[in-house]
C-alpha cells in the first residue's frame, strides 16, 4: 500500500490536479536515478532512463492500482526502461595486458563509481561493479533492487512482477555468478 | 540439514527472509559444515561490498527537465486539434471536387435533366427578337410598314 503521504499526492493527480506530479518527482527522483545508474552504468544514459520513467507513469498512471504500492510500480517501470535501453554503457575491463603479456589489474575509468574511502578491497568494489554490469539484466535488476535499495523479496516480486520463488532463485544464481567472478578475479591477482 | 537445503536456504538468511526455525537449522548445520560455512562468508563479503557502493543522487535540475518534457507533450497533444482541422479541411476540398467530376461525368453521359439545352434554345437568334412590338423600335418598325403598305 503506498504512504499517507503518497496517497493523498495519487488522490489528488487523479483528481485533475497534475501539478503533485512535481512533488511525486521530487520524492522519487533520486531512488528511481540511483536504479537506473547501477543498472546502466553512466551517468547520460540513466539520466535519460530516469527521465523516461517518470514519463511513462505520467503518461500511464491511469493504470497504476491504488492498492498497489506506487514505489514498487515506479521501480517496474524503471527496471523495464532499462533493460529496453539501447545504448550500451562505456565499460572497460579491469584486465590489461602489460609487455609481457601478462595480465594486470588496473583502476577503474573515471566515469565508473570508485569509493572515495581507502579500502582494502577498493579494487574489489571495482570488479564488483564490473561484474554486476556483466549479469544479465533480469538478474542485475533483483540484486539492484535487494542490494543497493533494499527492497524485501516481497517488493522486489511486486516491482518485478514475478513470484517469490523466481525472486529468491535469481537473487542466488546473481550472486553464485557474482562469486564465482569475483573468485576469477581473485585468482588473477 | 544436507548441504542441497542449506545452500537453497543461505540467501534468504543472509537476506533476512528466513523463518525462525529454519534459520536455527541453517546455523547448527552451518557450524559443522565447513564448506556451506565458507560459502556464507563468500556472499557476506559480497553483501558487504554492496553497502560500500555509492548512492546516487538525481542531477541538479532534473524534476525541471521532466516536468519540461511533460508539458512539451501535452503541447504537441493541443497542437494535433488544428492540424486535425487542417485534414478535414482539404478532405472537404477533394469531396468537392470529386463530386463536381462525377456530376460532369453523369451530365454528359445524359443520366442528369440538363437544363443547358433550353437555356441554349432561348437565346437561338430564332426565338430572339431584336424589336418587340412593345417596345420603341418595334412601334417605329410597324410605323414604317404601314407607310410602305399604303
Amino acid at each position: 500500500m503506498p504512504c499517507s503521504d503518497d496517497i493523498e499526492l495519487i488522490n489528488r493527480f487523479r483528481h485533475g490536479d497534475k501539478s503533485v506530479f512535481e512533488d511525486i518527482i521530487v520524492r522519487y527522483q533520486d531512488r528511481i536515478f540511483n536504479v537506473c545508474m547501477h543498472m546502466l552504468g553512466n551517468t547520460e544514459d540513466a539520466q535519460d532512463a530516469a527521465q523516461e520513467t517518470f514519463l511513462k507513469a505520467y503518461r500511464n498512471f491511469v493504470d497504476f492500482k491504488p492498492n498497489a504500492s506506487f514505489y514498487t510500480w515506479l521501480y517496474r517501470i524503471a527496471i523495464n526502461t532499462c533493460i529496453d535501453h539501447k545504448r550500451k554503457p562505456i565499460w572497460e575491463s579491469i584486465f590489461r595486458r602489460n609487455d609481457k603479456d601478462e595480465e594486470i589489474v588496473i583502476e577503474a575509468p573515471s566515469n565508473i563509481y570508485c569509493p572515495e574511502k581507502a579500502y582494502q578491497s577498493k579494487q574489489i568494489i571495482t570488479a564488483l561493479h564490473i561484474a554486476l554490469k556483466k549479469l544479465s539484466p533480469k538478474l542485475r535488476a533483483v540484486i539492484v533492487l535487494r542490494e543497493i535499495e533494499g527492497l524485501s523479496y516481497e517488493d522486489i516480486s511486486a516491482a518485478l512482477d514475478i513470484s517469490i520463488g523466481t525472486v529468491k532463485s535469481r537473487i542466488s544464481r546473481a550472486r553464485e555468478e557474482l562469486k564465482t567472478m569475483l573468485i576469477d578475479f581473485m585468482e588473477q591477482k | 540439514m544436507r548441504c542441497t537445503t542449506a545452500h537453497k536456504l543461505i540467501n534468504p538468511y543472509i537476506d533476512g527472509e528466513l523463518k525462525h526455525e529454519d534459520s536455527e537449522l541453517l546455523k547448527s548445520h552451518l557450524v559443522q559444515c565447513e564448506r556451506c560455512s565458507k560459502d556464507l562468508q563468500q556472499l557476506l563479503s559480497i553483501k558487504d561490498a554492496f553497502a560500500e557502493f555509492n548512492s546516487f543522487t538525481a542531477p541538479c535540475g532534473f524534476s525541471t527537465r521532466v516536468l519540461a518534457r511533460i508539458e512539451a507533450e501535452e503541447a504537441v497533444k493541443t497542437a494535433k486539434l488544428p492540424l486535425f482541422v487542417r485534414f478535414a479541411e482539404v478532405f472537404i476540398f477533394l469531396i468537392a471536387i470529386f463530386a463536381g467530376v462525377f456530376c460532369g461525368r453523369l451530365i454528359s453521359s445524359g443520366l442528369m435533366y440538363d437544363k443547358s439545352s433550353a437555356i441554349i434554345s432561348s437565346l437561338s437568334l430564332d426565338v430572339f427578337d431584336p424589336a418587340p412590338a412593345y417596345s420603341l423600335g418595334g412601334s417605329y418598325l410597324a410605323m414604317m410598314e404601314a407607310k410602305n403598305e399604303k
